[in-house]
């Protein structure tokens, strides 16, 4: 088996950990800071968001199949873990989220995803690692600014609307 | 030519658990691709001064790496120095230790090598490449010395796709 790959982002931002933890776990509203649009298509079972949530994802405007994920790690304002099941070129995956209270209005959040490949994913595209990571940074920038945004006393700006996902557009979900 | 890499980290770990994170050489292959085996113990501690490890697979060398414990304070400083396997003139590795007022830990890698001028003349990504690989490095030791000091047990490895959605068997409440 292909070694698997760490993605991995430290943040320290000035907003209560309650509001950093609800930007990684109100999943309906990822899309207001990124351009993933994210269904719930089973709630967890003593919370909406929280252990076993099946959750769809989706990237606005391409023609990639929706990933899904369930919610498998879920201690509130602590630790958030997810796994992907189905529809991603991968063998292997689970991110955790792990959160820190640093006082009034500051916290800290680590983000520490593995990730496996497909063996024939990396050979028809080898540079399938390094497109990744740059999503991920991407990402990390994005949870980053909303939670900094989120904490802010003023309204800084509203969501964009959210379009559906390609599954709800009548394309597949691969599974 | 020297070559320094560096990075300095705060981590929510214990000076201990971050000391063990580095220091416990056959528990790397649990949280990296290089698995480190004891060739000869250290003088008064089996991972410490004096410990050779080497490992048959190093950051794609054909030839297995080789390494000697030379420095070794615990939880204050420790060094490591390649003695073959990979192709470097001189090396030394240093990790420092203090411990921080929230119970965490900061840690400062310092190394630095002399490649060969073989190398440099035959591979010019050599520089670029190891510098690529330490800062992979450092995400897979801050990582793992969150993952040792947190109080659920989480898993070093990702879970197979596959895996069904038997959430009895996941973590959290």
């Amino acid at each position: 088996m292909e070694f698997p790959r760490r993605f991995f982002h430290r943040a320290k931002v000035n907003v209560p950990v309650s509001v950093a933890w609800d930007v990684f776990t109100d999943h309906e509203r990822m899309g207001e800071y990124t351009d993933t649009v994210c269904r719930i298509t089973r709630p967890g079972d003593t919370e909406r968001n929280g252990l076993g949530c099946v959750r769809l994802l989706g990237v606005r405007e391409n023609n990639l199949p929706d990933v899904e994920e369930v919610v498998n790690f879920w201690e509130p304002n602590k630790l958030f873990g997810y796994h992907v099941t189905s529809g991603a070129p991968i063998s292997h995956h689970q991110g955790l989220i792990m959160f820190h209270d640093r006082g009034p209005h500051k916290s800290e959040w680590v983000y520490n995803m593995r990730l496996t490949a497909l063996p024939e994913i990396l050979e028809a595209t080898p540079e399938f690692y390094d497109v990744f990571d740059e999503g991920f940074r991407q990402f990390m920038k994005n949870a980053e600014c909303e939670c900094e945004r989120r904490g802010a006393e003023e309204d800084l700006f509203s969501p964009p609307a959210i379009p559906p996902l390609l599954s709800e557009q009548g394309g597949q979900l691969t599974t | 030519m020297y070559v320094r890499m560096y990075h300095r980290a705060h981590v929510n770990a214990s000076v201990e658990e971050c000391w063990g994170v580095f220091t416990e050489h056959e528990r790397f292959k649990e949280w990296t691709s290089i698995d480190w085996k004891i060739d000869t113990p250290g003088k008064e501690e089996r991972n410490g001064l004096g410990c050779v490890r080497y490992a048959d697979s190093y950051a794609g060398s054909s030839e297995p790496a080789v390494e000697l414990v030379n420095i070794w304070q615990p939880h204050r400083i420790y060094g490591y120095h390649f003695t073959s396997g990979i192709p470097v003139l001189r090396h030394q590795g240093v990790v420092r230790f203090w411990p921080l007022d929230n119970g965490g830990c900061e840690w400062v890698y310092d190394l630095r090598i002399e490649p060969t001028p073989e190398v440099l003349e035959e591979a010019p990504e050599f520089v670029t490449d190891s510098q690529a690989g330490f800062l992979f490095f450092m995400a897979d030791i801050e990582a793992e010395c969150e993952r040792r000091a947190f109080d659920i047990d989480l898993p070093a490895m990702p879970l197979p796709v596959e895996t069904p959605l038997d959430i009895s068997a996941m973590g959290g409440n």
